[in-house]
């Protein structure tokens, strides 16, 4: 009960802990996008499709700076939660601005790409979420502004990826295995987000349980 | 005296250094100073005090518990200001403190403000908790700093360089709190500051290269110089500065017919480290 | 700018340089630019000649401007620690700038091992790309160097970047779909992609490649005389420099079109 309190009274302080500007930019971004487009082809409806997914999953590593992190580490409100809690606010803002790109834009697609881009949507988000969640752990209190070029790094990467493992493949006889490993990077960020957003001191305890049974070193609490 | 922070054999490593060295050390209700060089792993320390670190080996019981296992309820009890704190610029001091209040479980909002206002009154920004964080000056940040961690009177309070930057009327006024709330709480106050570890702390603990070198009274540390602080005409000793006076107070080796002086902590501080040789084994 | 100030801009640029270098999106686009060149620059004559002329532009360039902002903006945490130092903001900018031909000087190596890496193994082009069609990635790769160092120095704030490179790829996009206009983008495939599924030597668009390659430096210059104009005491010199650049870009820019 406590921690719905805690959550609905965090929630109402989220416009100033939380950095919105990003996801404000984002959602005219994908506006613009969405009015400019005149789709010819289902192909001209995929790509700004797939701009505003790297768009909002651009915008979205920025909610995790957090200036006071030092200071509100210790608090009994689980990291886990915390993140949580602005991933939360995150997912309020992208999913009805997907579901209106969907909208706009998915009567020009094959039925099938409506999942196959939200799940490339969600495996650039949460891929992306990980990997920011990594930087704050390394101490980095405003992680967005170097996880942002690594998210259009890695989109990049992603787009050259040479054909036995192309991942943003337009040819119809490879979007089944593309969204085969989109799904597993998918699961693969979701275990890596999960991970990275434990309590240090767990995460940690458990990691030094490994390396004491290895390196014979006393265990707290053994 | 019951013991509220145990330390028993603790090592933690950051790759290839390793920042606490089999650190074993016990304090209880009072205060009790944190002193060391830089590097010799008290911020380290504080953090794995307040649960945000784990050991890689050893035990850390606070508060009767195990720092791991139990670690929620002792940040339940805990209050914490790092050496670096941040805030969210767009905050009034109010609000900040309100923000971490809630993150502190308080959910009452009337109890919540009421401890918000007490809070930041000990710490004397009455007049300024509707100003935003980022017109204030360094000093006054760092008392909002000291008024997050003082919230819901934790009965472990750790303190990470609290009076840097604080001026000195502020750093009287600090004393004076630390002084109340170490009363009848465990207070731990990591320093550069021997002033304020002299006028504030029944114990004090000195760490070197991740391990205690000193544990006990601030008299005890005093007296690790006593006959090894003296004054002369010209420089002597390893390590002797000019007084206003015009006169050297030298420490070290004290020749036989040498005008000894009183020592400070800050000559036996210096004489444990082994910046100047002392006849006092470490 | 005194001599014993200038005196500390070589070394300076040497250590940005480095660290221009080691960072993780440079090495991460000369990584991604030898991928899409592996993959595309042996697959026919069309994508041949694109590989080698205009992928470096996006998969080097859009990396090395986050690099170089993000390296440019670094400091900015310890900004009041080094304004009270000798080497003011402006000759660290100075160095910075200087540091973006670090990448470009890299680029311009690897563009050239590619080249011979063609003419050795013998790979069928329609034609072999001209000095100036060679010389549009490494100018992008330079002048995306200049550009970060300038966004960092004007627009500080987080996420600055991204919107610039945003406006950046929708201005190229509207500019290389404008017929007659696709020299004044900063990508430029000339290769005509002709019928699916583009594999086949298609001709050329047609442009003068030479006021191209200038064309391009002016955008370079003019970026770091961006980059510079922010915190001289010398305004005046820059803002003429810029006035030149600005007049450069005009008359390469529509004389590459004629």
């Amino acid at each position: 009960m406590i921690r719905l309190t805690q959550a609905a009274l965090l929630a109402r302080l989220s416009g100033k802990v939380i950095r919105w500007q990003p996801l404000m930019g984002a959602l005219l971004v994908t506006g613009t996008v969405l009015v400019w487009t005149e789709p010819l082809t289902w192909k001209g409806a995929l790509w700004p499709l797939r701009l505003i997914a790297v768009l909002l999953t651009l915008a979205s590593v920025f909610v995790l700076d957090d200036a006071a992190a030092n200071v509100v580490a210790p608090v009994p409100l689980p990291l886990w939660a915390r993140t949580a809690l602005r991933l939360g606010f995150a997912l309020v803002w992208i999913v009805p601005v997907w579901g209106v790109s969907l909208l706009v834009l998915g009567p020009y697609l094959p039925a099938v790409w409506i999942l196959w881009s939200t799940v490339e949507l969600a495996g650039m988000l949460v891929v992306g979420l990980a990997g920011t969640v990594m930087l704050t752990r390394r101490g980095m209190r405003e992680p967005g502004v170097a996880a942002a070029p690594s998210v259009v790094g890695g989109t990049l990467l992603i787009f050259v990826l040479p054909g036995p493992v192309a991942m943003l493949t337009l040819r119809p006889q490879d979007w089944t295995a593309a969204h085969l490993r989109w799904s597993l990077l998918l699961m693969a960020g979701l275990a890596a987000l999960t991970w990275m957003s434990r309590d240090p001191v767990r995460r940690s305890t458990l990691t030094s349980q490994l390396a004491g049974s290895r390196n014979g070193l006393r265990v707290p609490g053994k | 005296m019951i013991d509220t922070v145990v330390l028993d054999d603790v090592t933690k490593t950051f790759g290839r250094h390793r920042a606490l060295s089999g650190l074993t050390f016990t304090t209880g209700p009072g205060v009790t100073g944190l002193l060391g060089p830089n590097g010799a792993g008290k911020t380290t320390l504080i953090r794995l005090l307040a649960t945000v670190l784990a050991a890689d080996s050893g035990s850390v019981h606070l508060l009767g518990r195990d720092s791991v296992r139990d670690r929620l309820e002792i940040r339940r009890r805990l209050g914490y200001l790092p050496q670096d704190p941040g805030f969210q610029r767009g905050f009034t001091v109010f609000e900040f403190v309100d923000y971490v209040a809630i993150l502190k479980e308080m959910v009452n909002r009337r109890a919540r403000h009421d401890e918000v206002r007490r809070v930041i009154g000990e710490v004397g920004l009455t007049d300024v908790s509707g100003k935003r964080i980022r017109t204030l000056s360094g000093g006054m940040r760092r008392r909002v700093g000291i008024a997050q961690a003082l919230l819901g009177e934790p009965e472990l309070v750790l303190l990470d360089e609290p009076t840097a930057g604080l001026d000195p009327e502020q750093r009287l006024r600090f004393r004076d709190l630390i002084s109340r709330i170490g009363e009848n709480r465990t207070v731990l106050l990591s320093t550069h500051q021997t002033e304020d570890v002299a006028a504030l702390c029944e114990r004090i603990v000195v760490l070197r290269n991740g391990a205690s070198v000193f544990s006990g009274t601030p008299e005890e540390l005093r007296g690790l110089a006593h006959g090894q602080v003296w004054v002369s005409g010209e420089r002597a000793g390893m390590l002797s500065w000019r007084t206003a006076e015009g006169m050297f107070r030298n420490i070290g080796s004290s020749p036989p017919d040498a005008d000894l002086v009183s020592p400070t902590i800050e000559d036996g501080y210096l004489l444990l480290l082994g910046d100047v040789p002392s006849e006092v084994p470490a | 700018m005194t001599a014993v100030g200038i005196r500390v801009v070589p070394p300076l640029a040497l250590n940005e340089t480095a660290r221009l270098l080691r960072h993780p999106l440079t090495v991460l686009g000369l990584l991604l630019w030898i991928l899409r060149v592996a993959e595309d620059g042996w697959a026919g004559p069309r994508p041949g000649f694109t590989a080698l002329t205009a992928e470096m532009i996006i998969f080097w360039g859009v990396p090395a401007f986050f690099a170089a902002n993000l390296v440019a903006s670094a400091a900015r945490r310890a900004e009041e620690t080094l304004s009270a130092a000798p080497c003011d903001r402006s000759r660290r900018t100075g160095a910075l700038c200087l540091a973006a031909l670090g990448p470009f000087a890299l680029s311009c190596t690897a563009q050239a091992l590619m080249a011979g890496l063609y003419l050795i193994t013998g790979n069928e082009l329609e034609r072999f790309p001209s000095l100036a069609e060679l010389g549009m990635g490494p100018l992008n790769v330079l002048g995306a160097g200049l550009l970060g160092v300038a966004v960092a120095r004007w627009l500080p704030w987080p996420g600055a970047s991204v919107l610039v490179m945003l406006a950046l790829i929708v201005g190229t996009k509207l500019l290389f779909d404008q017929q007659g206009k696709y020299l004044l983008a900063l990508y430029v495939d000339l290769a005509v992609w002709g019928p699916a599924p583009h594999l086949d030597a298609a001709g050329f668009l047609p442009g003068d490649m030479g006021l191209h390659a200038l064309y391009l430096l002016s955008l370079c210059l003019g970026a770091g005389a961006l980059a510079m104009l922010k915190d001289t005491p010398r305004r005046e010199l820059w803002l003429g420099i810029g006035a030149v650049i600005v007049l450069c870009v005009m008359i390469t820019g529509i004389g590459q079109l004629t």
